[in-house]
Parts: C-alpha cells; structure tokens; sequence
C-alpha cells in the first residue's frame, strides 16, 4: 500500500476531520467528491504533511510520516495545488527546476514533461504572463518532474479548456500505467465517476462512503452527500450525473 | 528581457554569456577608473606606483607616506571597496527578503535592521558612550540591529512557525515603535541633529580597512552560502505551500536565510549607516537583466548592486566642489530614474500582472 | 545536499583563514603615527590635552593647522596664529572673508582636499569624540584635537591650550586676562541688583517642532549668571519648553535669536508676557558671538547687561590687548 492513514483527527476553529481509514495502492486513481466545506482540501493537506493531523497515523510505504524528513515525503507524494503561484519573474524552466528539488534526475526530463503536457514552447516564457490554463498545465509539468509515488492533486481541472482537460487526463491515466498513484478531488460528479477508480465522498469532515467507484457514485450516497436529488443516465462518453432541486 | 519574449524553446547562450562578461567588466573598470577620481588631482604615474607598492611591497616602489599615499590608501581604496562589499550586500538581502515574502517591494531593512541599527546608533551619539572605543557606533548598531530582527522574528511565531503577512507587518509594528524612540532622542538633543541626520542619509566617507576585511569576510560569506540555496529562495517565491510540497523544510530555511540575510546587512548598515533604494531595486535591474531565478539574481544582484554602489560613490565625491554629498541621496536621485528607464524598456510583459 | 554542505565548510575555513592572517598582518604592522605617545629622547615637548581627555604630544608648535571648529578659527585669529591655518570649514564666521579652502563642517568632511592640505593637526568640537575625529586621528593618521568648552573658564583654557600649540601662549595669556578682566567688570556691574529684583527671561532659540530653549548648563545660563536675569527655563541644556510654563512665568525680558522673526511673539503666550507689554523683546545682534563658545563671548554679556539694565555697560570694558585688523567687535553693529 502506497499510503495508509487512520483515525486522522484535525481541528481547526469550528471546522474538525475525523478519518477512520484512508489508503491509497500503487496504480489506483482515488478521486474525491463532497461539497465546499466538507474537508476534502483540508484531507490534501493532511495527507501530504502541509497540515498537521492532531492524532492519527499517515504511513507511506508502510513506514511512518513523523520518521520520514520533509524530502523523503516528497519523493512519496506531491501536490498540485488549486491556487496557481505568483511569482515575480520565474520561467516556467524555473519552476520545474524547483520540481527536482526532491528528484535531482528530473532536470533532465524537463523538455520531454512540456512536451507531453503540451507547452514545449513555454519552456523559457515568463511564467507570470501566461494565460491560466497554460499556468495549471505548466504546474501539472512541476508535479510530473517531482515524480512521487502519489499525486495529488486540487481541482486539476480549473481554468483548462476541453483540449488540455483532454490533454491533463491522458496524462493521469499514462501516470497510472507507470505504477503512480494519483488522488484528486474533483467537483464534477460525472467526471469523478469517469476517471477514478476508487471514489470518496466527504461530507463536515467525514469520510461518508469510500470504494470502488460503481458501489459509491450513486443516487442514495450523492442524496447524503449533497443533500440533492441525482439522476444518471448512459452516454456514449460514459454515466453522467444530474441534479434537480 | 529579450529571453522571454516569444515562444522560444532555445536559451540564447550567447547573448547571455555576454551580458555576465560585461557586466564584470564594467564592474572591474569601475573600480580602477574611481580610484583615479576624487576632489584632489593625482598624477597616474602616483596611483599606479603607489598600487605596485600595495602589491609588491619588496619594490619598493612609493614611500608610503604623503598626502597621495594616504588619500589612495586610506580614503579612495576603502570607499570603492566599502561600496563594492556594502552594494553587493543590500542587493543580495533584497533579493532574498523578496523572495521569502513573495512580495517585490520589500528589503532587509522592512524587518527591522534599519531602525534598530538607528537607535542603537542613536543611543551611542546622544549618550556619548565610547565602551567599544573608535568603534563603539558600529558596535552597538550591529547589536541592536540584529536584536530588532530578533524580536521581530520571535513575536510572529504562531504555532511553530512564522506566518509571513504576520512576520512583514510584525516587522513594521517593531520598526515604526523603535522610529518612536530614535526620534524622540533626536528631538532632545539639538546638537545630535546634523550628526545622526546624516548618519540616517548614509555614508562611505569613512570606512577603515579592518571594518573592510571584516564586512568582506562575513559578508561574502553569507552571499555564498545563500547563493547556494536558489533553489529553495525560489520556490519560497512560488509560495510555502509548494515549497513544502516539493520536499523544502520551510520555516528551517527562512530562519536560516533571514539570519544570514540580517547579519550581513546589519554589518553593512552599522558601518555605512543607511544606504537606501539598493535593496530595493537592485534586484529587479537584475532580473531584468538576466532573467527571475535567484540562480542568477543573487551573483547578478552581487555584482550590479556594487557596480551601482561605486557609480553613485563617485557621483558623491564629484557632484560638489569641495563638498561630499550623502551617497543615500545620490542612489535615490540615480537609482530611481534609472530604474524606471529599465522598466519601461526591458520588462515587456513580465512584470504585467 | 552532501555537497553544499562542504562547499559551506570550505568557504567557512578560507574566511577564517583569511581572517586570522589580516589579524596577524596587522599585529605585526602596528602603524607608527604615534601621537599618543612621547617621542623619548625629546626634552622640550609641547603637551596638549583636549577635551576628551587625549593627551598629544608635539616636538616643536604646529604650523599647519586645519579647524573643523568655528570657535577654534576665531580664537587661532585672536591669538595671532591665524597665519598656521592652512584649512578651514563651512561654519567659519571670524575673522571675516577668510579665503581658507573650506573642507567641510561637523559632520561631512573632505577627507581628500583635508588630507592634501598636510595639516599636522585637526582641530574638532563635540561633547565626545566624534566618529570622524576617531576616523581622522586613528585611520587618517593626523591628530584630532577636540574642543568643547562648557563654561568660561574652560573657554580660557582652551585658549591656553591653543596657544600652547601654536607657540602663542603669551597672546594667549594676554586674551584670557582680558577675558578674566571684563568677566569681572560685567559681573560687578550688575552685583547690586540682589535675587529678588532680578529680572526673568526667556531665550527663543527656534520655533521649528516647538519652542526651543536654553536651560542649565548651557552658555546661555551663564550669560544670564554673569547679568543677573533668572531664567525662566529650568530643565538642562536645550530643549523644547511647554507654552504653559511661559504663560504661567509671564518673562520680563524675551531674548529672540538672530533667525527667529519679531512676528512669533505677536502669538500666545508670548502676547499676553510682561516683555511683549514692556516692550522688552530683543533680538540678538549676532548667534556666532553667542553660540561659539570663543573669547567673543564677552561681547555677547555685555550686548546682554547693555540692553537689559545698564545702557553704558561698553564704556568701561578693557579694550582688547591685541591689534587686529579686524576687531573682536566686527560683526556687532
């Protein structure tokens, strides 16, 4: 098992997490689903050490996150945020240079990672005035070139157009034939049921259902979830979901 | 900045190994082009001797007396070198600062080196003290500089670390209270007017050799040991979050980093007192000039903050006959323009957002 | 990680190398100006100790002198050594149209144009050693004589000691029995006025950020001593003195320095004052007589006791023992 947390507790003012059990195996796409609020970014932080859980174990490996040095995290997971950096005068070079900082090797892939996220000509650009979406995809380059086992990843979807959201989840499902395990949370219900393997579904800081995504996307958990009717149906690009009020 | 502009996939080399070699060079001729300028005339044949004396002392080659020995030795030498070491210092602190606060309008002296240098300044010339001897001011600026950031960066630990919107704002809560008391002594002693007010202007007139050595050895230091962590400066710049996620020990770096950053311009500024504007804008003529990552920016702020740093020394030996003006003045009146000129023609797009 | 780790250490051990080998260097090259320190076969020394404390040494008087200190350039004038000036600064006032090359003032010297003057001594002023007399007399090599009278009779041994220097001791002598003698003269003029007849008064030294003042310690009190006015300000040295200490003490006479408009008193509290109602508001003729602690300071009682109780006060005063071409008096007009 690539990772394995339990009985992960976290507060923070009025909002608090509880987490019996999460794991994640090598391979497995995990995505997470609940509305704003339910703990699902607050989870991310937790799982890749950003925030610390009050009580509680996060292994890797088998091996225990306190005994592990901040370097030795990251070659187990990164994380692509949801908020896209600011910095002042940074090439996108530059960046994916601070990428390697777990993963020395890395540097060398630069070129090849632009070019599978589709940016190879942004190499030397000024990362600040490029458009959004190039921004995410360039970030999404970051997280390939730290090449840890888990990725994770915040709404990796925001600002992209159909062609790069193509583009980002050919690259997930490549990263998971590699033997990466990528965790994402996505607000989109009929995306989350299309590209994960396992789903869970958060809702005040609960882990309300967690498994193979046929047994957790349906009308009964998404009801206690979101407190909305869902309804789905066949399409040729897989079961879509919608909600009516 | 050239590199940037367009969708190119190739780093130009040459353009860029030119741009480091002129800049050393304008860097190098600097230095020996001001030791000829200065309010009196000396001969070259003089100068020139008296450097072989300095290299080659067996030649014999000067007396090692007379009023252009000392003038060259003990005045134009200390001042270029004092304005390399002190300009290559701010610079670098600014770059640094910026980064770790993400913020492009910061410098060292924003948490505190500044005004605690002041008052402990301040507090030497109101009272009279002279516990450190000759160099009793510098003494105690240095340690009340440091402490300054000290209190600074304790007061803003929260929960183990060091929120930095906390830590800038901590920084200028500290500043403006020890502002209070600097003030408040300038205000009792009339006679202290003149004297602390240039000092707060800054000024290289009087370095000595052993502050020199001193200043270089540390300073220098401090510049190497930073330059080698550009990776970590530049992901602090991509925020703590990502910093942390790609495997930084955040807060132990900052701490690190800031500690050198305020030794180093602690030195500078209980030597100088308070050279303004070069922490500031060095930096961004930098990353104008060679482009955003601190791999280049801390040897690029090195040497374009000590090229500007002599330029504007000898602007103020030269500006007035017979008068020196305060350097802080001249690296304002220069720098300001100067940067806005680069702005508008090198930054294109960068700096748009 | 390893790597950077060693390069630090390397870097560290050069530094320290470095460091340790200048200390070195220097202990070895102690440099051997040696002003502090009496030459040991000489035996007629010329010894000079400053304000601070310093003791200098010099084998014969000193013909090349620069003056950082207005009140040092009008003594030298006084005495007769105006000729071994060889430099002079911004603040100069006395004697008059000097044509010295002027290497700056308190706080920002040309330390080129002073150091190619060949001065062999630098005369400075300041309650302590300022950073750059220690610059000047350590690193420059030249001796930093530094002056600061606080009271009369320091003025006279300033004097003295400035005489000494020059080889001018016996005008030196003469200028501060002059001194002595019209101190004296002042003093008894006034005598017959007992404590509680004296007069109050307050000095408006600037209106910049309050209403500045000269309290205890200052020359100012001695003025006042030597007059018999009381003054109103109590506090030492200068400072900005509350409104409602003049409204309350309503002075009898207000004494305004050279740059301070007539029109500040038209304001409270100074227009609800006995002097602004007696009319007993007067400007002082010249600061340099009264701010540079110099020989000149007697004219600047006498201005005092003349306006204020004894309108014939000047007739009586020695007449001032050296000819000069221009006068102690020039600039009271």
């Amino acid at each position: 098992m690539l990772l394995e947390a339990s009985n992960l507790s976290y507060r923070k003012g009025k909002f608090s997490l509880h987490l019996e059990r999460f794991s994640v195996n090598q391979g497995e796409i995990v995505g997470i689903g609940g509305p704003n609020g339910s703990g699902k970014s607050t989870l991310i932080r937790l799982l890749t050490g950003i925030a610390k859980p009050e009580s509680g174990t996060i292994k890797f490996n088998g091996v225990d996150t306190r005994s592990l040095s901040r370097i030795q995290i990251a070659r187990n997971i990164s994380l692509m945020s949801q908020e896209i950096p600011m910095p002042f005068a940074l090439s996108v070079n530059d960046i994916l240079l601070t990428a390697s900082y777990s993963n020395p090797g890395g540097e060398k892939d630069i070129g090849e990672v632009l070019e599978i996220c589709g940016i190879p000509g942004l190499r030397y650009r000024d990362f600040s005035t490029l458009s959004g979406g190039e921004k995410r995809m360039a970030m999404l380059a970051a997280t390939i070139v730290q090449d840890a086992g888990i990725l994770m990843m915040d709404e990796p979807g925001t600002f992209l157009d159909p062609d790069r959201e193509n583009t980002l989840f050919k690259i997930i499902s490549q990263m998971k034939e590699k033997g990466k395990a990528i965790v994402f949370v996505l607000h989109d219900i009929s995306a989350l049921h299309k590209y994960s393997d396992k789903v869970c579904l958060m809702k005040s800081g609960e882990c309300v259902a967690y498994g193979p995504k046929g047994e957790v996307v349906n009308e009964e958990n998404l009801k206690k979830v979101f407190g909305l009717k869902f309804s789905s149906y066949d399409s040729p690009e897989g079961k879509r979901f919608a909600y009516s009020f | 900045m050239e590199i940037l502009k367009g969708e190119t996939t190739q780093k130009p080399k040459l353009l860029y190994s030119l741009k480091w070699g002129f800049m050393a060079i304008a860097l190098f001729v600097a230095i020996v082009y001001s030791l000829f300028l200065g309010q009196v005339k000396i001969p070259l044949s003089d100068v020139l001797r008296i450097m072989e004396e300095q290299i080659f002392p067996w030649t014999n080659a000067y007396s090692r007396s007379g009023p252009f020995w000392v003038i060259v030795v003990y005045i134009r030498e200390p001042e270029i070198l004092g304005a390399l070491v002190i300009g290559s210092t701010l610079a670098v602190g600014g770059a640094v600062i910026q980064s770790i606060f993400r913020n492009p309008i910061t410098e060292p002296y924003i948490i505190g080196v500044s005004s605690g240098a002041a008052l402990g300044a301040v507090v030497v010339l109101d009272f009279g003290l002279v516990i450190f001897g000759a160099y009793t001011l510098q003494v105690f600026a240095f340690i009340f500089s440091v402490s300054t950031v000290m209190v600074v960066y304790l007061s803003a630990f929260r929960k183990g670390r060091v929120p930095l919107t906390y830590l800038l704002l901590t920084g200028i809560a500290v500043s403006l209270f020890i502002s209070s008391f600097v003030a408040y002594l300038i205000f009792t002693n009339l006679r202290l007017q003149d004297l602390v007010w240039m000092w707060l202007l800054g000024s290289l007139g009087q370095i000595t050799w052993s502050e020199l050595v001193l200043a270089f050895a540390v300073n220098w230091f401090t510049i190497f040991v930073v330059a080698l962590y550009w990776k970590e400066l530049d992901s602090l710049q991509l925020g703590e979050e990502y910093a942390y996620s790609i495997g930084i020990s955040v807060e132990k770096i900052k701490i690190m980093l800031i500690l050198l950053v305020t030794l180093s311009t602690s030195i500078c500024v209980s030597i100088s007192g308070l050279i303004g504007f070069v922490g500031l804008i060095i930096p961004h003529v930098s990353r104008l000039i060679y482009g955003g990552s601190n791999r280049v920016t801390i040897p690029g702020s090195m040497i374009v903050g000590g090229l500007f740093l002599i330029a504007c020394e000898d602007i103020a030996n030269l500006a007035k006959a017979q008068e020196v003006i305060p350097i802080g003045i001249v690296t304002g009146i220069i720098g300001a323009p100067f940067f806005l000129y680069l702005l508008s023609r090198m930054a294109g797009e960068s700096y748009a957002t | 990680m390893e790597k950077r780790l060693t390069a630090i250490v390397i870097a560290l051990l050069v530094v320290a190398s470095g460091l340790t080998a200048f200390a070195v260097y220097n202990i070895n090259n102690i440099s051997g100006s040696g002003t502090h320190q009496p030459p040991s076969s000489a035996t007629k020394l010329i010894k000079v100790t400053d304000s601070a404390g310093r003791t200098f040494y010099f084998l014969n008087p000193v013909t090349r002198i620069v003056s950082l200190d207005p009140s040092s350039t009008a003594t030298l004038y006084g005495i007769g050594a105006f000729k071994y000036l060889v430099g002079g600064n911004e603040f100069d006032s006395y004697p008059p149209n000097e044509s010295l090359p002027n290497v700056g003032n308190s706080y920002s010297v040309d330390y080129e144009e002073l150091v190619s003057l060949q001065p062999q001594v630098v005369l400075g002023y300041g309650a302590t050693l300022p950073s750059y007399g220690a610059y000047i007399n350590n690193t420059l090599g030249i001796p930093f004589i530094l002056d600061n009278p606080n009271s009369f009779t320091q003025i006279e041994s300033e004097t003295l000691m400035l005489g000494n220097l020059t080889g001018c001791y016996s005008n030196a002598s003469l200028v501060v029995n002059w001194m002595q003698q019209s101190l004296s003269y002042l003093g008894n003029s006034t005598s017959n006025i007992s404590p509680s007849e004296e007069q109050t008064v307050f000095y408006f030294l600037d209106n910049y950020g309050g209403d500045w003042t000269a309290g205890n310690n200052t020359f100012f009190q001695s003025y006042f001593d030597v007059a018999h006015l009381k003054n109103i300000a109590e506090q030492d040295g200068y400072y900005t003195i509350n409104p409602e200490i003049i409204a309350n003490s309503s002075p009898d006479i207000i004494l305004l320095d050279q740059y301070v408009p007539i029109s500040a008193v038209d304001t409270a509290p100074f227009n609800e004052t006995n002097a602004y109602y007696s009319n007993q508001v007067y400007t002082i003729f010249n600061d340099n007589f009264f701010q540079q602690p110099d020989f000149r300071v007697v004219y600047a009682v006498a201005w005092l006791i003349e306006e204020t109780s004894n309108p014939l006060i000047l007739h009586g005063l020695p007449l001032f023992p050296i000819n000069l071409p221009y006068p102690p008096t020039n600039g009271w007009t």
